[in-house]
């Protein structure tokens, strides 16, 4: 029941009751109901702002996240005959098809290379070429051990290109190296 | 708590080893590695280039004892090889099937690599004659001496050769 039909239900039993003929009633009786009517007015008042409450607490946690991917899976480096000049015992093939990227939200990272070919016949080299996050090491010669290829990559995701160079002396005959490289994003 | 072998196993090491187990796998997952396979093939190769251009041998006095002109040399030419293949040579010939006037090619073997060098060879026909021997997986170098006689009664005249040197299994 509403405020404004209780204060019209109480003006209706007031006029037919025998308080109406007391003066001192009926100021009662008018303090009293408007009173009522003032109760009943705010308690509708709160019920229309405010059905129910409740919470829930929410964490939200970041671990640490770090991925490293290469675009161009396969490489193939070939020395020939357009790679050599005459009289010079050194023979040189480049090759830059493929991109690293990587990604990391932990800061003092770098990403460093590492072949599982533990004695290999010619000379396999790389560096990055352009990092967009972080500093290029200098050229480094693959080996079984981890050299450092870019550094200072902490929280950010980014990219360089991966540029091979093979060197082969012709005193080394032909044959062939089958590297697997690795590449590691691991705490600088 | 009474320490015994159970207790101890129970209430120290088995926790403690989680512990490891778990502070390295924390480690672990702050790394990430991808692989590459690169493939490095070396083919057999051959090259071989000249250092010194046309050269022109002329023969302009005479030995007056011999009464024969005397010879023309030059020795300004020199030839480079990079090969890593094994048991190579190296040939040399003219394209002039009957040369008027004689020309004769000595290898001087003076610079890098391996190789040796053959006795002067007479380019007398279009056919190839070696001039290096023994060339394996090596750079290599060597002076070129040319020798161009002529005798009175052959008179005067010019012959152009166009000379080809080559590397070819030995």
């Amino acid at each position: 029941m509403g405020p404004l039909n209780f204060l019209a239900l109480s003006s209706t039993l007031y006029s037919r009751s025998t308080l109406g003929r007391s003066t001192t009633w009926r100021k009662k009786f008018v303090l009293i109901a408007f009173f009522i009517f003032l109760f009943g007015l705010l308690s509708n008042f709160g019920y229309s702002q405010v059905y129910g409450t409740t919470t829930n607490k929410i964490t939200v946690k970041v671990q640490t996240i770090t991925i490293v991917q290469i675009t161009g899976s396969i490489v193939n480096l070939t020395v020939s005959g357009t790679n050599a000049i005459a009289g010079q015992d050194q023979m040189i093939a480049t090759d830059q098809s493929s991109t690293l990227l990587w990604g990391t939200n932990s800061s003092l990272k770098k990403v460093t290379v590492k072949t599982n070919l533990a004695a290999p016949k010619y000379t396999l080299q790389l560096v990055a070429v352009s990092p967009t996050v972080g500093t290029a090491a200098s050229q480094v010669t693959l080996s079984t051990a981890a050299s450092d290829l870019v550094t200072n990559i902490g929280r950010s995701s980014g990219s360089c290109g991966l540029l091979y160079t093979a060197i082969a002396l012709a005193s080394q005959g032909i044959g062939t190296d089958a590297h697997t490289i690795t590449f590691t994003v691991s705490t600088q | 708590m009474k320490w015994n072998l159970k207790n101890i196993t129970l209430d120290i090491v088995i926790p403690l080893g989680l512990i490891g187990i778990l502070s390295a796998q924390a480690v672990y997952s702050q790394q990430a590695t991808s692989t590459q396979v690169v493939t490095l093939r070396v083919v057999e190769l051959n090259k071989i280039d000249l250092v010194g251009g046309a050269l022109t041998l002329q023969i302009s006095n005479i030995d007056e004892n011999a009464g024969q002109p005397n010879p023309a040399i030059d020795a300004s030419t020199k030839l480079l090889w990079t090969s890593n293949g094994d048991a190579r040579k190296i040939a040399v010939g003219s394209d002039v099937v009957s040369p008027r006037f004689i020309l004769k090619i000595e290898a001087k073997k003076s610079g890098s690599g391996n190789g040796f060098a053959q006795p002067e060879v007479t380019l007398s026909d279009n056919s190839p004659h070696d001039l290096i021997l023994g060339v394996q997986r090596s750079a290599g170098s060597c002076n070129l001496r040319f020798t161009a006689v002529a005798t009175a009664e052959q008179g005067v005249g010019s012959e152009s050769h166009l000379i080809t040197y080559t590397i070819t299994g030995g």
